[in-house]
């Protein structure tokens, strides 16, 4: 049976809608990412001109709505460059009001967005922003941050049967 | 089918099929196979999904001639493999040439006689970094708030200078909108007699969203610049302009032979910030297998977007409609794509006369296409070689003129691969040849040679391996002859065409060989220019130095296809 990088990241957004979480983008591995996030300066890790995470989602919590980045891949131990890529995100105060940018509430926009003119007279540290790292479970050892520069993070792992659950 | 198999499915249960009456080949996601199959009557039931290797180790035969230049995302076919429809999704919002580098895909169906769709965004919302900090801060820190959304309107318009039209005395958006409908452009900074028709085309289809095509809705004034970080960007409307319009007037040539059709991706307003306005399934509670993979809608989930003729589906549904009609092999129905393709709905006839660039600028602009007199052509390129190339040059006496397809190229690591296999299989139909019905595109009758003209500047000049050293590598790699006699590139090039199979030459030349009269290369160094002549497929043909008998040219075409 082989398990492919889409199979987790379908998992992941799965699990994650049923926590509550509005997936705003899936960007399966082969397709094309429409929430792209231009690429910091001089970015080693990011291989493109632009970054495009696997998913992307957003949630209420109490008064303030949250940003959730998600990077996938089926072993646990390829995920070391996407760390890369999110210490890099998460230092680049203009890829991070990028994200904030994004996931704005506007006029005949979306019903859940978080209010950016509000955002951007924060501290960077302020942001609302998560990040997560998915993989196929028993898959290697990596040590997986649980903080990228102030910024939660966390990992969701995923056992055969979930990653072939046909969510019906 | 067993879950175990390599080809697992999602689909659910009463979507598989016992015995598969059609296979969907796909090469990009699985996601896209199963979205086919479940919104197809046809496939619905009767189809499984099969995932077609990069190597094309497990592709059958039938369909290897539609993968041999590049792999379209879906291929469907009957139970005994004979393929049906090829189709390409490409979600990316049109970006200088990426809708055509896609196009030899489409090229190698064309060829065989096989129906092909391609789903793409048409018109699309873009969100792009701008460099004018200071007018646009200027802009949007005007106080008076009926001024500033006039001059924010100005801006989402076409090259219109919205202070100095409002100096002129319009400052109302109504003012503005009338002046534009009454093609009064003498107010309107910016605007001349020659781009007063573009606005009217802009306010017509984008602003007022009159006629029987429903196009985007025009950015809000006040969602047009946004300062982010420390840089400003500018959400705007990108609709068909050159390349854009080059790719729909490829399809609707292409369609004289096989129904080529392209189909519109919808874009809305209210995505605009979080996917650029493009519209995907996130989460479909009726096809739960289908949630969370990036796939385009479904039918009957979007409005109308071509309402002439009486038509009240959707562009999704029209699609599907095609597939299914292809399964058939109905080909009675063109779907309003004949009207949706030509000039006049998404493109403007005038653009025609910016596909190419004036000929007496081939050396001072530095890419773009040209049609020039041979004999200046040859005077330029082959001046005092005559006698060296003269087998070659005979061939060419029959034309006038050659299109010449020019580019540039600095950066030595960057491969000619992308976009320009798509960029010649484009000008392949669209300048070189007079397709008729029933054409067979394989034999390469041309009206005018194709003349792909490269430059190598700067590192390129002395690094970039395009094209005598990839030839050199990849004969020596596949030659076992006696390798020390001294054979020419171009008769390396010959030997290679005689015994490999397309897909068995490297990406950065495969389309390169076989759509192009004449490759030449130019190295430009400080003191002097370097040459690399070629002559490829169609010229080789023609001189029948290669045969449709020679491998290269066999695996581009199906055995007891439709040609």
């Amino acid at each position: 049976m082989v398990i492919t990088e889409e199979f987790v990241t379908r998992a992941a957004a799965w699990k994650l809608t049923k926590s509550g979480w509005e997936i705003i983008v899936v960007h399966p591995p082969g397709g094309q990412g429409p929430f792209t996030i231009p690429k910091p300066p001089q970015s080693k890790a990011i291989e493109r001109g632009s970054y495009h995470p696997d998913i992307v989602a957003i949630k209420k919590e109490k008064d303030e709505v949250k940003i959730l980045l998600v990077e996938c891949k089926v072993n646990k131990t390829e995920l070391g460059e996407d760390i890369k890529k999110f210490e890099e995100l998460a230092n680049n105060p203009n890829s991070l009001y990028f994200i904030c940018f994004r996931c704005q509430k506007f006029e005949g926009g979306p019903k859940l967005g978080v209010d950016y003119d509000a955002l951007c007279k924060k501290n960077i540290s302020e942001l609302p922003i998560e990040f997560a790292f998915a993989y196929r479970q028993n898959t290697g050892i990596l040590e997986i941050p649980v903080k990228i520069n102030h910024f939660r993070c966390t990992e969701l792992s995923f056992s055969d049967k979930e990653l072939l659950n046909k969510l019906n | 089918m067993n879950e175990s198999t390599e080809n697992f499915t999602f689909l659910p249960k009463e979507l598989i099929p016992q015995k598969a009456k059609y296979f969907v080949w796909y090469t990009g996601t699985l996601g896209q196979a199963e979205w086919l199959i479940t919104f197809s009557k046809e496939l619905r039931g009767n189809a499984l999904p099969v995932s077609c290797e990069k190597n094309l180790s497990n592709a059958p035969e039938s369909i290897a001639p539609l993968l041999v230049l590049e792999q379209p995302d879906l291929i469907v076919t009957d139970e005994k493999y004979n393929p049906l429809i090829s189709i390409e999704i490409t979600e990316q919002q049109a970006f200088g040439t990426n809708a055509q580098q896609r196009v030899a895909r489409l090229w190698s169906a064309v060829a065989n006689k096989i129906p092909s769709a391609y789903l793409l965004p048409l018109e699309s919302y873009q969100i792009e970094k701008r460099e004018n900090a200071e007018k646009i801060e200027r802009l949007l820190s005007e106080p008076d708030d009926d001024k500033r959304t006039f001059l924010l309107f100005c801006e989402t318009l076409l090259n219109i200078n919205c202070e100095r039209t409002y100096l002129n005395g319009i400052t109302s958006i109504e003012d503005l909108k009338e002046k534009i409908r009454k093609g009064d452009y003498s107010k309107i900074a910016g605007i001349t007699k020659e781009t007063i028709n573009q606005l009217q085309f802009f306010l017509k289809r984008f602003v007022d969203n009159e006629g029987e095509t429903v196009h985007l809705q025009n950015i809000p004034p006040e969602e047009h610049y946004h300062k982010v970080g420390d840089s400003y960007y500018v959400a705007y409307i990108r609709k068909p302009e050159v390349t854009d319009s080059m790719l729909l007037e490829w399809f609707n040539k292409a369609s004289m032979i096989i129904q080529t059709y392209t189909f519109k991706l919808q874009s809305e307003l209210v995505n605009l910030f979080r996917t650029d306005g493009r519209i995907h399934i996130i989460h479909d509670a009726e096809h739960s297998h289908l949630s969370y993979r990036n796939l385009p809608p479904g039918p009957k989930q979007l409005p109308v977007v071509h309402k002439f003729g009486g038509n009240r589906k959707d562009e999704i549904e029209l699609f599907f409609d095609f597939v299914d009609a292809a399964i058939q092999k109905d080909y009675s129905n063109d779907f309003l794509r004949k009207r949706m393709m030509c000039a006049g709905e998404y493109w403007d006839e005038s653009i025609i006369d910016k596909w190419t660039k004036d000929p007496n600028k081939l050396e001072m602009i530095t890419s773009g296409d040209f049609c020039i007199d041979k004999a200046a052509f040859f005077k330029v390129f082959f001046s005092g070689m005559e006698k060296y190339f003269q087998q070659y040059l005979t061939s060419f006496d029959k034309f006038d003129k050659v299109h010449i397809y020019k580019i540039y190229n600095a950066a030595p690591g960057r491969g000619l691969y992308d976009p320009y296999s798509g960029n010649l299989a484009v000008r392949d139909i669209l300048f070189t040849r007079e397709v008729v019905k029933n054409d067979d595109l394989i034999k390469f009758n041309r009206i005018k040679p194709l003349v792909f003209l490269v430059d190598f500047k700067g590192e390129s000049a002395k690094g970039h391996p395009f094209i005598f050293r990839i030839i050199d590598r990849i004969y020596d790699k596949h030659f076992s002859g006696d390798s020390t006699k001294n054979t020419s590139v171009q008769d390396k090039l010959i030997w290679l065409l005689k015994n490999l199979k397309l897909n068995q030459l490297p990406k950065d030349i495969r389309c390169h060989v076989l759509f192009s009269d004449i490759i030449v290369v130019r190295r430009h160094f400080e003191t002097n220019k370097t040459y690399e002549i070629l002559f490829g497929v169609p010229t080789l043909l023609r001189m029948g130095i290669i045969k449709d008998s020679d491998t290269s040219i066999k695996s581009l075409r199906i055995e007891n296809g439709n040609n």
